[in-house]
């Protein structure tokens, strides 16, 4: 968004041309300027930095507000004027979010940094103090430098007319190394963890799944039923013997047989069971949050600490 | 004409259930003494608590994969109470977090609570943690912490996804204690598998106001109970409407969109019974959807560099 | 909590309800091994039959025509891949065969662009090798990749409202290699609204449907394809008309390539062979039974053994309350 597009002559002081000095000048500008900001926020005292907290949440929660229920203009493009004020709301909203959606992404970045430095600051102490688990820690620290310096690397490596085209046929070492570490181990590592889950589904299931009780046996008999009508051979053999007790043809029999096979119980189980449950679930989860919400948004959110 | 115009229906149900919140904590404020039923998933935290203190091993707290929101306060909030608990007896606490924000907000909550109780000093710094935010490597980091640590208390509340049942069976391995809440409905049963107590649906957002008995949260506590009961009231009352239309109230028109595309006409039609679009229920959340209408709009000459900016509109 | 020690004097009930976690992760190992190996080695085909969530998605993938676009809004990660990966490459197959052009983007993840490039990469693959070799599908013309959006949610609620707005900043490279607009591309050319977007697939573990179905539900037919353990929320949606069709973990990975090979008869039966017009054809003598098939008996055997671990429990559990009694 250009917040200056409405002025009669254009200013380009924020659309410096790529590589200038001027450029460097505003970049290096706005990190001391942020920096200071936020340092100077963090000295706030309490009683200050709360309404200002407050402010900005609600303002926050104001524009997304908006940006939701407002009525959307359709179809428009950068060089129309909007026709009457509800559509000038609803374009400015439009070309503003890109830039709204920039401090946010400013602002996790910055916050990501912190995350870092609280991760780096713990495991460096334990190498230091040759903590009983240091060499695990040592471990995380070099993959988080090597994983930094070479995707920042492999990202410098494509930068440049062509350079992407010229990595992609011939790629060097950082760009191997990279991929070695995200394709290669990061991504395959990542999907150990999550196959891990089947064995840990398995040995939950051995252990919870006991006929303690008439609910726990309603419980166990409404699983086995889904988990057979989950084997496609199951249900195909287990439709086929209710066919052969008379559920193919006409008649009361095979109406009432019918709701024997196994795809229509597992369906009656899903229909009846299953999903009212669950959305009697989901409206209470709704409701929370949106309490929740309004709390934080209006600034009458206590906590637990008052 | 549109026959219903209920496209707004939905913001209006909002509103009204935002009112009822609203109203229920200035009644809160004003003294009124309001009921909350016995939750034992929150009873058992002292119990928890109380378990790591004997065996001198950390509590566990983690949030699941909640970015900062209201789900991440609400699990900071719950486990504020619990440092609070844990504090008084000098048991020391970990709090792993995969969203750098929330991380800086839980910090400082979390700093406040040892503050407040008047040990700043026990306040330890490493004690609340980022982990990652690339969900395998915080379950695998948050394992670590479970199984080198020992923890003998684990909560786990918040958003959870697939990471659940991990942290949750090492957990259980370990011995732990665990008290759980899942925001995420799929993950709930896998939880109820491997923790102790669970906190189901929306009790995790009665936790705060079950916990505190402080009359802002009471009172949002007893608005979102009239809210859902509005909810299941409407429910009904549109089961039985539905019913009672389909088997015998006749349509006798049809309706369609000629000619101008925001006009819609009438036209009569054998009498017979309705359809399910036709029913009342139906209309009222699918209303007439007309095509959209795109407007003659002057237009301004761009400046390159908005011509770059998206680049779509051309 | 309750895992008592294993003691040398244990009765078979006490044994049998306190196996240890290491011999039970074993077995779960040792049998989904085994079985995908055996089905690897004797092609074993165990029959399914499609859900009606299933044909529904089916039929509407079935019937686009030559030219239409749809998006393919994929969080399929390499860890999914035993889910999301057979439901995509079906999905991939039929938009190649039917010439039906697609535009993918994904906000869960930045390797999920990588997982369907090479997807799309093994498909061309296996296109090239056919009998008569098929036409590559290329980037530009077939399709194009609009990459990773940050925040996926705004991202869809400006594309709503002004598609082009919302992904006019995003660049592809055309054949002579020069970076254009992607909606220069034959693939987004014709696109002005969301409307134009004939199909909107989710494919992903997690649940994106609440975002997708809140900001551009009724504007396009949505097609879920998710891993099981979402299904039962993702099912609401369907029941409620938000989605148009939904496939279910692997189970539907497996039901899709079944339809592939059988189609939906004029009957509306899944295989069927009734006369007429089918209401969604088959794709004959081409490969339809893949990686969704080849996961399947492993993933029935894997069922079959925990069903069986839980009885051994039970037993367990019996025999002692049997002894004590």
């Amino acid at each position: 968004m250009n917040l200056l597009a409405q002025l009669p002559t254009p200013t380009n002081f924020w659309m410096s041309p790529n590589g200038s000095t001027l450029l460097w000048i505003e970049i290096i500008g706005a990190f001391v300027l942020g920096f200071a900001a936020i340092f100077g926020l963090s000295y706030l005292p309490k009683n200050l930095r709360k309404p200002l907290i407050g402010i900005a949440t609600f303002l926050g929660g104001l524009y997304f507000m908006l940006h939701y229920l407002w009525p959307t203009a359709q179809d428009y493009s950068k060089d129309q004027v909007p026709k009457g004020a509800v559509e000038g709301v609803s374009f400015w909203l439009q070309y503003s979010l890109p830039t709204v959606m920039n401090f946010n992404q400013v602002l996790s970045g910055l916050l990501l940094g912190l995350g870092i430095a609280s991760l780096l600051r713990i495991h460096a102490e334990r190498v230091a103090k040759r903590h009983p688990d240091w060499m695990y820690s040592l471990t995380l620290i070099v993959c988080m430098g090597l994983m930094a310096i070479f995707g920042l690397l492999d990202w410098a490596s494509a930068i440049g007319p062509g350079q992407a085209k010229q990595v992609a046929d011939h790629p060097g070492f950082v760009n191997f190394a990279y991929n070695f570490l995200f394709g290669g181990l990061f991504v395959n590592l990542d999907a150990v963890m999550y196959s891990m889950i089947a064995f840990f589904i398995y040995s939950a299931a051995y252990r919870s799944f006991r006929l303690r009780s008439i609910e726990s046996a309603v419980l166990l008999g409404t699983a086995v039923l889904i988990m057979l009508s989950l084997m496609g051979g199951v249900m195909v053999g287990w439709d086929k013997v209710v066919d052969m007790l008379g559920g193919s043809g006409h008649g009361a029999v095979a109406e009432f047989m019918s709701n024997l096979r196994l795809g229509a119980i597992k369906d009656w189980v899903q229909n009846n069971m299953q999903s009212p449950s669950i959305r009697a679930i989901e409206f209470g989860l709704a409701v929370g949050v949106l309490a929740m919400s309004l709390r934080l948004w209006l600034g009458i959110e206590k906590g637990i600490n008052g | 004409m549109q026959y219903y115009d209920t496209g707004y229906l939905q913001i209006l149900l909002v509103v009204v259930l935002v009112a009822f919140i609203l109203y229920n904590i200035t009644r809160a404020k004003q003294g009124k003494s309001l009921f909350i039923r016995r939750i034992a998933g929150l009873n058992a935290i002292e119990e928890a608590v109380g378990r790591s203190t004997e065996m001198g091993r950390p509590v566990l707290m983690v949030p699941g994969l909640s970015v900062l929101g209201p789900v991440g306060i609400q699990a900071v909030n719950i486990f504020a109470y619990i440092t609070r608990k844990a504090a008084k007896f000098g048991t020391p606490i970990r709090m792993c977090l995969a969203d750098p924000a929330l991380y800086s907000v839980a910090q400082e909550i979390i700093r406040d609570v040892y503050q407040s109780e008047g040990i700043p000093d026990q306040y330890d710094s490493t004690s609340v943690r980022f982990i990652s935010d690339r969900q395998f490597a915080f379950a695998a980091g948050v394992v670590g912490t479970i199984m080198r640590e020992k923890v003998a208390a684990c909560f786990l509340m918040g958003d959870w996804y697939a990471e659940s049942l991990i942290l949750a069976e090492s957990a259980n391995e370990i011995g732990a204690i665990q008290v759980a809440a899942s925001t995420i409905t799929t993950q709930t049963p896998f939880l109820i598998a491997a923790c102790d107590y669970v906190l189901i649906g929306d009790e995790f957002y009665a936790a705060s106001a079950y916990l505190s008995r402080e009359p802002v949260l009471v009172g949002s506590l007893i608005g979102q109970d009239w809210s859902k009961m509005l909810i299941a009231g409407v429910i009904l009352a549109l089961t039985a409407q539905a019913s009672f239309e389909k088997a015998f109230v006749q349509q006798t028109f049809k309706e369609s969109q000629k000619g101008d595309r925001q006009i819609w006409t009438r036209e009569d039609i054998t009498p017979r019974l309705k359809k399910k679009s036709e029913l009342l229920e139906f209309r009222l959340f699918h209303p007439h959807d007309p095509e959209a209408v795109f407007p003659k709009r002057d237009k301004i000459k761009l400046q390159p560099w908005e011509k770059d900016d998206t680049g779509g509109s051309q | 909590m309750d895992d008592p020690q294993v003691k040398p004097q244990m009765s078979l009930g006490a044994k049998l309800q306190s196996v240890k976690r290491h011999v039970l992760y074993l077995t779960l190992f040792g049998v989904v091994s085994l079985s995908l190996i055996l089905s690897h080695l004797f092609s074993i085909q165990v029959p399914s039959q499609p859900q009606e969530y299933t044909k529904e998605a089916y039929k509407l993938i079935r019937n686009l025509h030559e030219g239409d676009t749809i998006v393919i809004d994929t969080g399929a990660t390499n860890a999914s891949r035993g889910e999301n990966g057979g439901q995509m490459e079906a999905l991939l197959r039929m938009c190649m065969r039917e010439k039906v052009k697609f535009v993918m983007y994904s906000y869960v993840e930045p390797q999920c662009i990588e997982v369907a490039r090479a997807m799309i990469a093994n498909i061309n693959l296996e296109r090239s090798k056919a009998n008569p070799p098929e036409p590559a599908y290329k980037e530009w013309d077939d399709f194009v990749i609009l990459g990773f959006f940050p925040d996926g949610a705004t991202m869809l609620q400006t594309a709503a409202a002004n598609i082009r707005d919302a992904w006019g900043n995003k660049k592809a490279k055309d054949p002579s290699g020069a970076e254009r607009s992607v909606f220069e591309s034959p693939v987004l050319q014709n696109i002005k609204k969301i409307e134009d977007i004939k199909v909107y697939v989710g494919i992903s573990p997690t649940n994106i449907m609440a975002t997708i179905v809140g900001r551009v539900g009724k504007r396009v037919p949505i097609i879920s394809m998710i891993a099981g353990v979402m299904f039962p929320e993702q099912f609401n949606y369907y029941k409620s008309g938000q989605l148009a069709g939904l496939l279910n973990g692997l189970v539907g990975a497996v039901e899709m390539e079944n339809l592939m090979q059988n189609g939906i008869d004029s009957q509306g039966v899944a295989g069927g062979k009734a006369e007429g017009p089918p209401i969604a054809a088959p794709f004959p003598g081409e490969i339809n039974l893949s990686r969704g098939n080849s996961y399947y008996f492993a993933f029935c055997c894997a069922i079959s053994l925990l069903m069986l671990t839980i009885v051994v429990g039970n037993v367990g559990m019996y025999l002692e309350r049997k002894r004590k009694n």
